[in-house]
């Protein structure tokens, strides 16, 4: 029985949740299995023509789960561990892999969000065909902040290679309508719209041939191959590992060691507040 | 045979054009180095040229990039202009013996002197582009030609909203979709950056192709507001996403297309101009430098006709 | 040369073809296919063309391509009960991937002067000119998708970017020239009245030239730009966009979408005519994806 993931069907549509709703949808190793067995039913059904990702409670989902409890396959191992560098990256192409698994999926699949969509849960987003999200809705990735290598190639095909850098460096968040603009995501709808949005767009699509469907996703992420996409999975499974690897200079502020001295609220405070100047709350010019 | 150049001009191209530059006791003047705690400011300085980039004010630049790649104190490098703007481009009426004009046909080179001569040419931004340090180009005023391959070439790139990429008559040398500053914005932008060249740092803005365009009085406070906020970022950590991001740009094919960059380059150097069109050979003699990019500017706007 | 289905014409140095089925909405068919062919040829043989402009005759710039089944051998793929075989089917398909290059890699400056439909071939053939000018009420589209198939062109991630292709082409839907201006289709979407008088602005700009190199350095850009097009992986996307529309189209009786219980496109034509058929494709979707008014239905 799935506990972190509900799998619906429902008049041709998959409906994907993201149900750790007391944890804001933090992504952990038990959310990503039952996600695979969620695809791994809806890819080969039939019956399922488009399915959507979206996120219970209060947003789609903060990202990686950063408690570090059952969350080998989502964050790196600890620094000092004894891990080899061949199972190092074993564990990257498993985590990579399966992002790409789900950018090709065999069916169109859009991600509904609202609130909070950050890190893991922002790639899982953009992973999605089309991204559809509420007013209220923020985007960012502050992996770097963490010491840890945003991971996320599909950054630079979308948003070009300043927005790419300047969103990752900076891991400052951003509205939807930034989001949009800068071309993360399709569209923005006001909150009380947003299900109604995304059900429209998903019953349109769910009227066209499956098959014609597939190849013309196909065809399209084909492109993207062609354009280097592909390249890009591996060699960011390779960029990993130089990060895991990288040392740590005396005085260097460590996310985790800090969590485990302070905890976890206490070490997001610290990551976060020397960067609020960069917040998308502030008035831009 | 030795032609006009010959091989012991600096046609070489193998090191790391910032790296290779020295600093030690050097006397910084066409371009400016400051260190403010962990922030480095190169700034060019020929405001009477419009900071038109002579030879030393690339190896100015150059330098202050190698100093605070060496200072380990040193965590973000900002680069700008000082006076009216950030930068017209290269100088063209410098010596000849100089890297920054074209290479004057009078001088019989070989097609073995150009490929050194713009491989080192083309190749100072993709140094730049590649620099360990995080960097930020802060633009006023002008940015035109290798102006704009610089400020491309650093990370972010913050420009005042009145700021002008592209002079009317001059264009991109970088072509189409390969142009950093606009890839991989859509297409039709970057074409329309070929035939209206003039985009100001507010559209730049907004087309993706820079980060972000603010009122002028703004604009030095708000790159030391990204400067400082990258600042607190582990400076390794930071160098390797870096080298991540430009790796996945040099696999979409940017690496590559640096040699369609050179290769234009070297093109333009055989262009034959058609009698209807204003030919840079003949206006340079009859009305010098100035005078061709003011026949130039003219010609290239619709309806009119540049005086005789 | 005289040419059926397109009108040639040249002023000063900028070069016009008109596609010229104004009747058929400029439905792009074997013969206009090889007639845009011959005039793209015929203006590079003129070397004081420098800007070619391409246009359509009537209320749209074309609807794409001619769905009647007639004289379209070329254009269009076999329907799913022809009991085609992947050889002639695939020959043609890797034909016209070259024959769609070769107007996307045409020398001179193109610029397409878009007003009324732009669907379909019509809006990959605006697509393949280096600028796209449009009315602000211009109707761009792809329903490719809703007939089964997958589009054989692989520019539009470069235009508009992978997001807006997939919502583009998943859909079907169409959109107005502003919308197609907001997300890159399109250079610049023009008030009706206004869009030839800018256009012509335009091609006379080209053709003096913005760059330093003059028109001799313009055709050596575009040699080095054509080459970092498929330094970015254009090349490769062409050949594998003109084989996944193959697949899409190749359909064996009694294991074809149409025996899955998929829109029949073709049965309704022959039943109940072209027009029928185009409505009973779009109809079920004007409540999903509401369809722009087109100029002559805001008249």
């Amino acid at each position: 029985m799935m506990s972190t993931i509900i799998y619906e069907k429902k008049d041709k549509i998959g409906w994907i949740i993201l149900n750790r709703p007391e944890k804001l949808n933090a992504i952990n190793d038990c959310l990503l299995e039952e996600l695979d067995q969620a695809l791994a039913a809806a890819e080969p059904d039939l019956e399922v023509k488009v399915v959507v990702i979206k996120g219970a409670g209060k947003c789609f989902s903060v990202g990686e789960d950063l408690t570090g409890l059952g969350t080998s396959e989502v964050l790196p191992p600890e620094r000092g561990g004894r891990l080899s560098t061949k199972r190092l990256l074993e564990a990257e192409r498993r985590r990579s892999r399966r992002w790409e698994y789900i950018f090709n999926l065999a069916k169109p699949t859009i991600a509904q969000v609202h609130g909070h969509c950050l890190g893991a849960g922002l790639s899982l987003a953009m992973l999605c065909d089309i991204t559809i999200a509420s007013q209220d809705a923020v985007f960012g990735d502050p992996e770097l902040r963490m010491g840890l290598l945003p991971g996320m190639p599909l950054w630079l095909w979308l948003v070009g290679i300043k927005k790419t850098k300047e969103m990752l460096y900076s891991g400052r968040y951003i509205d939807a309508s930034e989001a949009e603009k800068i071309g993360l995501i399709n569209k923005v709808v006001p909150p009380d719209k947003l299900e109604q949005e995304v059900n429209r767009l998903a019953e349109g699509i769910s009227l066209m041939p499956g098959d014609g469907l597939a190849i013309c996703k196909d065809g399209i992420n084909a492109v993207m191959e062609a354009r280097g996409l592909g390249e890009a999975w591996r060699f960011t499974d390779n960029m990993q590992l130089v990060m895991q690897q990288r040392s740590i200079e005396p005085g260097e502020f460590d996310f985790f060691e800090t969590r485990d001295k302070k905890g976890l609220r206490a070490a997001l405070e610290q990551r976060d507040v020397p960067f609020t100047s960069l917040r998308a709350q502030e008035e831009e010019g | 045979m030795p032609t006009g150049f010959g091989w012991e001009f600096k046609t070489q191209y193998q090191r790391c054009q910032w790296e290779a530059m020295e600093y030690k006791d050097r006397e910084y003047a066409h371009a400016l180095y400051e260190k403010d705690g962990e922030i480095a400011r190169i700034t060019l300085n020929r405001p009477e040229k419009r900071n038109a980039f002579s030879d030393r004010m690339f190896n100015d630049m150059l330098a202050g990039l190698h100093q605070a790649n060496d200072d380990p104190e040193v965590r973000v490098v900002i680069i700008r202009g000082a006076g009216p703007c950030f930068s017209a481009g290269h100088e063209l009426s410098s010596p000849y013996q100089e890297e920054s004009p074209p290479v004057d046909p009078r001088y019989n080179p070989t097609l073995v002197d150009y490929y050194g001569f713009e491989r080192r040419r083309c190749n100072k931004h993709e140094d730049l582009l590649h620099y360990p340090k995080p960097t930020i180009a802060q633009v006023h005023g002008y940015c035109i030609g290798a102006g704009e391959a610089v400020a491309a070439s650093c990370d972010l790139t913050i420009a005042a909203e009145d700021s002008q990429f592209g002079i009317r008559g001059f264009g991109r040398f970088t072509n189409g979709i390969a142009n950093l500053l606009l890839w991989p914005a859509g297409s039709n932008k970057a074409y329309a950056g070929r035939v209206l060249p003039e985009v100001s740092g507010k559209e730049a803005a907004q087309m993706g192709a820079i980060n972000k365009a603010v009122p002028q009085d703004k604009l030095e406070e708000e790159v030391n507001k990204w400067a400082e906020a990258l600042s607190r970022l582990a400076p390794e950590a930071l160098t390797i996403t870096k080298e991540w991001i430009n790796g996945m740009l040099d696999i979409t094919g940017a690496g590559a297309a640096w040699r369609s960059h050179y290769g234009a380059h070297i093109m333009l150097q055989y262009v034959r101009f058609h009698p209807s069109e204003v030919s840079l050979y003949k206006t340079r003699r009859d009305k010098g430098l100035k005078g061709f990019f003011v026949d130039r500017a003219i010609s290239a706007t619709p309806g009119e006709k540049p005086a005789a | 040369m005289s040419l059926e289905t397109v009108i040639v014409e040249k002023v000063d140095q900028v070069g016009k073809i008109t596609l010229n089925r104004p009747e058929k909405l400029n439905a792009i068919n074997d013969a206009m296919m090889r007639d845009l062919e011959a005039a793209l040829d015929q203006m590079q043989q003129d070397p004081d063309i420098w800007v070619v402009v391409i246009k359509g005759a009537g209320e749209a710039f074309s609807v794409g391509q001619d769905l009647s089944g007639v004289g379209t051998s070329e254009v269009m793929p076999p329907q799913p009960r022809a009991k085609a075989y992947l050889g002639d089917m695939f020959e043609t398909a890797m034909r016209n991937c070259l024959r769609w290059q070769a107007i996307f890699d045409f020398p001179r400056w193109t610029i397409a002067e878009v007003h009324g439909y732009c669907l379909g071939a019509g809006c990959d053939l605006a697509m393949a000119c280096r600028m796209v000018m449009a009315a602000e009420d211009a109707v761009f589209g792809d329903p490719s998708i809703r007939m089964g198939l997958a589009s054989p062109n692989p520019l539009w991630t470069w235009r508009v970017g992978l997001k807006k292709t997939k919502e583009m082409l998943f859909t079907g839907k169409y959109i107005d020239g502003r919308e197609a201006e907001r997300i890159g289709l399109v250079m610049k979407a023009i008030p009706p009245d206004k869009l030839e008088e800018e256009t012509n602005l335009a091609a006379e700009s080209c053709a003096k030239f913005g760059t330093i190199g003059g028109f001799d350095g313009q055709a050596g850009f575009w040699a080095f730009d054509r080459a970092t097009y498929d330094l970015s992986g254009l090349s490769a996307a062409w050949r594998l966009a003109s084989n996944l529309h193959t697949l899409s189209a190749i359909q064996r009786p009694g294991r074809s979408i149409i025996d899955r219980g998929e829109f029949d496109f073709y049965e309704v034509r022959d039943k109940r005519g072209l027009k029928a058929a185009i409505e009973a494709r779009d109809a079920p979707f004007r409540k999903y994806f509401p369809q722009p008014k087109t100029p002559k239905e805001n008249k």
